[in-house]
């Protein structure tokens, strides 16, 4: 593959998932030109306030409505490939994803445990769902990688998968006996884990953005390692990379970003699995270009997912959880049945 | 039998009468017609005892019923209401606002997974479920079923008649036909009573609204509401108002988007649960242009009144009016107790 090939698909993929963000502002209950949403959006970003002729309306479903909630299923679809990319070099495993070491339990579990005992710290206002589901998340996985690392000393990719697996299953079982006992609120705990972009606004956003960005950053300096890393655990502390930290460190900051992503969202499945391996099959196994596209792959495809979701069946909304494993199980399955036989 | 229909006749007749002209004044009015055929009645108002429950399964009510097991607020409510409060033996968790007037000893089951085995065990004559607990056809309440007992199913109902139907229903099953006639036959002439000044409003003024179960959160991301074919959106017609999702079918779950584009009038919380709810809705981001917020028409209604589909729903209809045309119903003084008990008195003569 040239180099002058590459770029230009890096281009075309850029203008097509600019595009899909678009449309995803674009589309939906109301139509709306796009000078007056370009009007919108300038008048809001120059401070001068919305154009005159544009309905004070209009405003408020394109800036507080609509604007954050795609922007917000960009970041979140961007944020759960990247990790589930850097899962599947890690742990040398085409099924890792970002969930396999627990995060989504474990977040669940927290959700569950607030919804059920109605806790509410004011200071927290209105984060403490995503707060805890994040803590949790993040306590399920440090709480795997940590017994891994004393069952198996050289923390093994198998070791790890195998506890995270064993560990995803019992916290799921402490959540389904709490939701058993409580069943008053299995109906919202399910439409939790279901997850919706639906009332996300800048707040949001906010919090997200500058989390994206600096993790990021981070796993883009380990790039390098990952390629590296892809090769085994042998080859890579043979070549002078410390394969453990490497590891530990990159999970850590991969759950950061599910597990931030999946407290603001609920458990959205297949874009951290499915965008991975189609930006590979496009671009290359080299890390330094899969993650960047694959934070715009995921990205553009969870945009587009929340467009259908509420787009659909409208004034209803179909969960984005089912839209995304409705679309990306069957997509999913045929990049990889066409690879193999192409192989065989 | 006979006279049983003479009496439907009657109020059916009083009815037709009362929706022409003022449905309260007329019902004394009419009373001599009621007096002539009530008097003696009420011993032989056996209106047969049914064999077929709401849902259309067979059942076999027995002649006497002693012990009651309601699996619905609506109904524990309608049974209180119908002096049998002491029979009853066994409750959903829900209907526990009711436990002060219930025997000390009830016993209190889930409404979703109930414990069959448990029910059983108090032998009950009777067991009223409910539309709520029935999941994708299959009734929870299946092996009790199959064990014998009778299990008297009435489904959510989707109308005012609906309602009126399934309390004659419920009197039907435990001998107060009495009664049940008195409260169906006074909802539905306190529903023309307001359907005569809904009739008033003129065109020009007819509001829409939207009624949410909910406010919107990150946590509930969809409001829950309903269109046609709920007995809520019935409530909204005859008081005169327009609800905003009214070309939907059933109770929905809608986007935030979708209700700010509706635009409502009006907006109605059915959220007891949530003390407030009207001003997070007035306080809410991207609502402000949304002519109710603008305009400060988002009220609190009593959920304990509407959400019970049982005669009730006529108190929280005159409630919902008052909040959405104080100006048309603010001189309205038809009382739905004062009307069913008008008429219980004429059938008990």
């Amino acid at each position: 593959m040239t180099k002058k090939g590459t770029g230009l698909k890096i281009a075309i993929s850029a203008i097509l998932c600019f595009f899909i963000l678009i449309l995803a502002i674009r589309q939906g209950s109301v139509y709306i030109s796009l000078k007056d949403l370009f009007g919108i959006i300038s008048g809001h970003i120059t401070g001068k306030g919305t154009p005159e002729g544009i309905e004070p309306m209009m405003d408020s479903i394109f800036w507080t409505i609509r604007m954050p909630r795609a922007i917000m299923a960009f970041l979140v679809g961007g944020a759960l490939s990247v990790s589930g990319a850097c899962m599947q070099a890690l742990l040398q495993n085409p099924l890792a994803s970002s969930y396999t070491l627990g995060v989504s339990s474990g977040a669940s579990l927290g959700a569950a445990i607030v919804l059920i005992l109605e806790i509410s710290i004011p200071l927290l206002a209105g984060f403490m769902l995503p707060f805890t589901g994040f803590v949790f998340g993040l306590i399920t996985v440090v709480l795997a990688l940590s017994l891994a690392s004393v069952i198996d000393r050289n923390v093994s990719n198998t070791t790890v998968v195998l506890i995270g697996m064993i560990l995803s299953l019992f916290v799921n079982g402490i959540m389904n006996f709490l939701s058993t006992l409580y069943s008053d609120h299995s109906k919202q705990l399910y439409l939790w884990m279901m997850g919706s972009f639906s009332a996300r606004g800048w707040k949001h956003c906010l919090i997200l953005f500058p989390v994206c960005v600096v993790c990021f950053a981070i796993l883009m300096l380990t790039s390098r390692k990952m390629d590296i890393m892809s090769f085994g655990d042998l080859q890579a502390q043979a070549m002078g990379v410390d394969a453990k930290k490497t590891k530990l460190v990159a999970i850590v900051i991969c759950s950061l970003l599910t597990g931030i992503s999946v407290a603001f969202t609920g458990v959205i499945g297949f874009v951290d699995l499915a965008a991975p391996h189609v930006v590979r099959k496009l671009f290359g196994p080299s890390h330094r270009i899969v993650l960047p596209m694959s934070f715009i792959y995921g990205g553009a495809f969870m945009a587009l997912c929340d467009l259908i979701s509420r787009t659909v069946l409208s004034p209803r909304e179909i969960p984005v959880g089912a839209v995304t494993a409705l679309i990306g199980a069957p997509f999913f399955a045929y990049v990889f049945f066409a690879s193999r036989r192409k192989r065989a | 039998m006979k006279k049983i229909f003479a009496v439907i006749l009657t109020l059916a007749m009083l009815v037709s009468v009362a929706t022409g002209c003022s449905a309260i004044t007329d019902l004394t009015q009419q009373s001599g017609v009621l007096e002539s055929v009530g008097k003696d009645v009420i011993g032989d108002i056996d209106i047969e005892i049914p064999t077929k429950d709401r849902a259309g399964n067979d059942i076999k009510v027995p002649d006497k019923i002693d012990k009651i097991i309601s699996m619905a607020p609506s109904t524990t409510q309608v049974l209180i209401e119908f002096g049998l409060g002491d029979k009853i033996v066994g409750i959903d968790t829900n209907s526990a606002t009711y436990i002060d007037k219930l025997p000390a000893n009830v016993a209190q089951f889930d409404m979703m997974s109930p414990d069959n085995e448990a029910i059983a065990a108090l032998s009950p004559d009777i067991v009223f479920t409910s539309g709520m607990s029935s999941v994708g056809g299959t009734s929870p309440f299946q092996s009790l079923i199959d064990s014998g007992v009778c299990v008297a199913d009435i489904p959510s109902p989707s109308s005012i008649e609906g309602i009126c139907d399934d309390i004659l229903f419920i009197g039907a099953c435990v001998g107060k036909n009495a009664e049940a006639i008195a409260y169906s036959k006074g909802l539905t002439l306190f529903m023309s009573g307001l359907e005569e000044i809904s009739a008033s409003i003129p065109e020009d003024q007819v509001k829409t609204v939207l009624v949410m179960m909910n406010v919107p959160s990150a946590e509930y991301p969809t409001i829950y509401t309903f269109g046609k074919g709920t007995y809520m959106n019935e409530m909204l017609d005859i008081i005169g108002a327009k609800n905003v999702f009214g070309d939907q079918e059933g109770w929905l779950a809608v986007s935030v988007e979708d209700a700010i584009v509706a635009d409502p009038d009006v907006i109605l919380m059915d959220c007891d649960w949530l003390p407030g709810a009207a001003d997070q809705v007035k306080a809410l981001e991207g609502w402000e242009n949304v002519k109710a917020v603008k305009n400060g028409e988002v009220y609190q209604i009593s959920e304990d009144l509407c959400s019970r589909p049982n005669h009730h729903v006529g108190e929280a209809t005159l409630e919902w009016a008052k909040c959405i045309y104080s100006k048309f119903y603010s001189d309205f003084t038809g009382s739905l107790d004062d009307i069913k008990t008008d008429v219980l008195e004429k059938i008990l003569g």
